[in-house]
């Protein structure tokens, strides 16, 4: 199953790294950082949608859902923007009449962008494993929150 | 240079000393591939770090020594250079003496030569010599210096995911040490508790359990509430505090004043929260505090760290894994050019100038007649010298004074009141603009030598490019100008000048290149050649004389300057995640300046809509010492009544006042009275 | 309105109702045949074993009042009833993209591997008490309103002190 760039986003400090990184890779970044109302940030890239809306609306089959995910030809693309106006993330975009969106770094182990995040807060994985890690630590927190509490007024592991 | 791609290299940015590699092409820096395996960053990077190439590959590099000429900058050749920039020193050594020179040295540059640039200062026979530590971190080697024996980080910062409490104040780290913003989080994992002390609420707060929003100015007073309440409640580490500790009862008597209503009365603070803040970091079991230029940059900057330390002490904070006090440095080698002695009151490795014996090593050392006895000028004070036109040469390595020191005007005033300034920097600056020579220096990836990062690890860097057109590297410069001075240099490369760091501060006595080369370097005090590193300082006896902590109580001062009819708002600056220091490499990143193009100033909406000021608008801000124009941008970041300008652009430190703390002689950048209008 | 609420301390980790979810999501809603099924049943209940505390917790949609996944969803795939509030989905409008995983701070959006589209807990709509909270062996888990769960659990502390003050009396 395909991979995405999913973000822990309580970790995200809003440094702007991942775009940066981007885009020394790949010219232009492909990842936009929003920070909402000095409160928090949220890092937006391609979500690697499995019934693609781009894919479905685009009138000469540049872009195609195969095995591997999306896939995208630039020889039969005609630079009609559809799949620009259907992205409900706003994470494709035509540039030089090529449309270019996250392709997660072909060719490299990780992507740029997990791999500079100095928080951590960005991810690479498979769609089924991030609820399994927010599962755990979730479950360790109420557990913990169950055990018996710290006595107060007195320092502890001392 | 040996031939090695992708070339391992040290981040040039700030003091963590993120390890990345630089991918070559035809001798070109093409590509960065990050560096999982090293200690500090983990194969992360900031964005300042991503652009670096930007700055390597910039047709901005300075590329031959220029002279200014009546028509303007004529290139010329070194040697013409160098015999130009000795003549001048020697023709104001001869005709006012010694310490009408001033040196500015780099906490861009190595140690190697930094140890170099201080050497030919003092043996010309002046102490006039400084670097930008002054501006950043000068309270914390007084503060920490009296209170723990030595001013520096005690701990690394991987030691910080194994803290149980993580109090914060003064420090931005998400946006100015980034990397840091990985171990506080795996700390959190752990279920640690972390506050954060700032006026502004920064991305650094969003990591916070308890956020303090204190005013700009009152840390002593809420350092010393947390102490009231420590002791009050009997949670002192009394153990700790009797056999490691002197002064106790001193300190108990002046914390009798600081009770959590009067403190919240001076700091703006809910009397709960300080309650709150101090039982968490007393109770847990290893705490630490992580501190910045929000504590430092005052006039009360030694305090403010004294009580910092005070309050480790008291709790036993100090002197094993996960707990200490960790001042985050600024540039990459600021730590190094300390231990240097590129400052005006020490030698290398902390010998206090005036103090025979301290002086008497050197001079055996350096096989020097005699060394000049008494404390030269400061960073600041040279400044305020050559206004006044007591400095007649000034020689800057590496830095840009007039966008970094406080009061742009009189900088510019005094730089034009100079003789004969020369600066060695690898861009032109603004500072340069006013130089009659400039030399073209290589950047970190043009050259070897070591780098001391804020957790006090000295790493090796070794040459990855040849430095664009005729520049040098630094240490190149400074041995071929001491060569024209006359000075009898036996050296050859950077290995051999580290040879005699070893010999001559302690601290450094078992570091060597070879050393240095693998794993990542060794952390200071590394007294001799069998000794791994110390990355935790003071776990047996702190460095005073007697081994004891001194506890010093300190009292709340106000700020120099307090808004007041004329200029009602409280300015106070500060740095932001996409630029750096005064710009020079940062502001010439496309990539970075697409994103923050300007000078912006932060305003409070409340502020805002009573002077109908809109997103965007252009300001006027106005302070006793200029004005200067920025862009509005409205944001509850700040509270109502402050504004906060980022000092990366042109303009800000036309603002600020050059008031000093009394003995760290570093500028109150953190407070300055201003006025705003629409432009 | 009647939740999906646990008792984490009476949890043994038998995952009984993970079973009971899977077949109550199947086609033939049998244990024997489901297990044969294409595509395979999938449960929407998740029991966690937290290796510290040697414990299991069974977690489950929350139902969020302020649900952060149909929040984010793009296609409105997830909706939340305005009403009950029970959060639901829609597969046929789902487009896989997974903000709803990465947003929910439970981690109980699953996957459904043939169709690519999410899963998750839509309280049993065909049944009174869902699947889970029946076969739940010691009532770890239990189908009734956040009020009620208060008053229950009062009970059971107000049966533990009269324990404790008829010993002390004796």
């Amino acid at each position: 199953m395909p991979k995405a760039v999913y973000a822990d986003l309580s970790r995200c400090i809003a440094c702007h790294a991942c775009e940066l990184a981007c885009e020394r890779e790949n010219e232009n970044s492909r990842i936009s950082l929003q920070v909402v109302r000095d409160l928090a940030a949220v890092p937006v890239s391609c979500r690697q949608c499995e019934t693609p809306l781009c894919a479905v609306v685009c009138p000469g089959e540049a872009l195609n859902y195969g095995d591997s995910g999306l896939e995208y030809d630039s020889e039969k693309c005609t630079g009609c923007r559809l799949c620009v106006l259907a992205c409900p993330f706003g994470t494709a975009e035509l540039r030089a009449g090529v449309m270019e969106r996250c392709d997660l770094c072909q060719g490299k182990e990780t992507p740029a962008c997990v791999a500079t995040c100095p928080a951590g807060a960005l991810f690479c994985a498979e769609a089924e494993s991030i609820g399994g890690n927010i599962r755990a630590r979730r479950a360790e927190r109420i557990k913990k929150a169950l055990a018996s509490p710290a006595s107060a007024g007195r320092r502890v592991n001392r | 240079m040996e031939e090695k791609n992708p070339q391992p290299t040290i981040c040039p940015y700030c003091s963590l000393g993120c390890g990345f590699y630089l991918k070559l092409e035809a001798g070109k820096a093409a590509g960065i591939r990050y560096m999982p395996e090293h200690p500090v960053n983990e194969g992360s990077l900031c964005p300042k770090g991503n652009t670096v190439l930007e700055v390597l590959n910039h047709p901005d590099r300075l590329k031959y020594p220029l002279k200014k000429t009546e028509t303007g900058w004529e290139r010329i050749e070194w040697e013409e250079a160098l015999d130009l920039a000795a003549a001048k020193l020697k023709g104001s050594l001869e005709e006012y003496g010694p310490d009408s020179l001033a040196f500015l040295g780099s906490a861009k540059c190595s140690n190697e030569e930094n140890y170099i640039f201080q050497k030919i200062a003092r043996l010309l026979g002046t102490n006039n010599v400084d670097n930008c530590a002054r501006l950043c971190h000068a309270s914390t080697l007084t503060g920490l210096g009296k209170t723990l024996g030595t001013g520096a980080m005690t701990n690394p910062i991987s030691d910080l995911a194994c803290s149980e409490c993580i109090f914060v104040i003064g420090s931005n780290f998400a946006e100015n040490h980034p990397a840091v913003s990985r171990r506080v989080l795996e700390a959190k994992e752990k279920g640690a508790f972390v506050i954060v002390a700032d006026p502004r609420m920064t991305p650094t707060s969003w990591l916070a359990d308890l956020s303090l929003r204190l005013v700009p100015g009152t840390d002593v007073a809420l350092l010393n509430g947390m102490m009231h309440v420590i002791v009050s409640e009997g949670l002192v580490d009394r153990e700790f505090a009797r056999e490691r500790t002197k002064g106790f009862a001193e300190l108990e008597n002046v914390l009798q004043r600081y009770d959590p209503e009067t403190v919240s009365r001076i700091t703006g603070i809910p009397s709960a929260e300080i309650i709150k803040a101090a039982r968490a970091y007393a109770r847990a079991g290893t705490a630490a505090i992580v501190y910045s230029m929000g504590i430092t940059q005052h006039i009360s900057g030694t305090d403010n760290v004294t009580a910092c330390a005070d309050l480790a002490l008291i709790c036993g904070h100090i002197g094993k894994k996960g707990a200490g006090i960790l001042p985050l440095r600024g540039q990459n080698n600021v730590q190094g050019a300390c231990d240097m002695g590129a400052l005006s009151e020490f030698f290398p490795g902390y010998g206090k100038v005036g103090d025979p014996e301290a002086a008497g090593r050197m001079q055996a050392l350096w096989g020097a007649k005699k060394l000049p006895e008494s404390p030269g000028l400061t960073a600041t004070e040279i400044v305020g010298a050559a206004g006044k036109g007591k400095i007649k040469t000034l020689y800057v390595m590496g830095e840009d004074l007039v966008n970094s020191h406080p009061d742009s005007s009189r900088v510019k005033q005094a730089l034009e009141n100079l003789d004969f300034l020369v600066v060695q920097d690898i861009f032109m600056n603004d500072t340069a603009e006013y130089a009659d020579l400039v030399l073209p220096a290589a950047s970190f990836a043009e050259k070897e030598g070591s780098f001391t990062s804020t957790e006090r690890r000295v790493q090796w860097l070794e040459p990855a490019l040849m430095p664009p057109g005729e520049a040098r590297a630094d240490l190149e410069i400074l041995f071929r100008l001491a060569e024209k001075l006359g000075l009898d240099f036996p050296y050859r490369d950077a290995g051999e000048v580290l040879e005699e760091i070893s010999a001559a501060v302690p601290a450094y006595g078992g570091i060597a290149k070879e050393r240095l080369k693998k794993d990542f370097g060794l952390i200071w005090p590394c007294p001799d050649a069998g000794h791994t590193g110390t990355p935790v300082l003071h776990t047996d006896s702190f460095m005073t004389p007697d081994g004891l902590a001194r506890l010093v109580p300190v009292e709340h001062r106000s700020p120099a300057e307090t808004p007041g009819p004329d200029y009602p708002f409280l300015l106070t600056t500060g740095r932001t995640v996409l630029h750096y220091n005064a710009g020079s490499m940062s502001r010439r990143c496309k990539s970075l300046l697409k994103r923050e193009a300007e000078l912006y100033v932060e305003i409070h909406p409340a502020d805002a809509r009573t002077m109908e000021i809109r997103e965007g608008n252009k300001l006027v801000l106005e302070s006793r010492r200029g004005s200067t124009k920025a862009t509005a941008r409205l944001t509850e970041r700040v509270s109502p009544g402050v504004l906060f300008l980022p000092f990366h652009f042109p303009g800000t430190n036309v603002l600020t006042a050059d008031a000093l703390d009394r003995e760290a002689k570093i500028p109150e950048f953190k407070v300055s009275a201003c006025r705003i209008r629409r432009g | 309105m009647k939740e999906v609420m646990v008792r984490p301390e009476r949890c043994m980790g038998c995952r009984s109702c993970e079973i009971a979810c899977a077949v109550e999501h199947s086609e033939s809603k049998d244990l024997f045949a489901a297990v044969m099924e294409k595509p395979t049943p999938q449960k929407r209940i998740y029991v966690e074993y937290v290796p510290e505390y040697n414990a299991a917790i069974p977690m489950t949609c929350r139902h969020c009042e302020e649900a952060p996944c149909t929040t984010v969803c793009p296609t409105k795939a997830l909706k939340q009833d305005e009403i009950t509030r029970v959060v639901t989905h829609n597969s046929d409008l789902c487009i896989g993209c997974w903000t709803c995983s990465m947003v929910c701070n439970y981690g109980v959006i699953g996957r459904q591997k043939e169709a690519r589209v999410a899963v998750k807990c839509n309280l049993c709509p065909n049944r009174d008490i869902p699947a889970c909270v029946e076969a739940c062996p010691t009532n770890a888990l239990v189908f009734i309103e956040v009020k009620k769960l208060a008053g229950v659990k009062r009970t059971e502390a107000a049966l533990k002190l009269a324990r404790g003050m008829q010993g002390k009396a004796l």
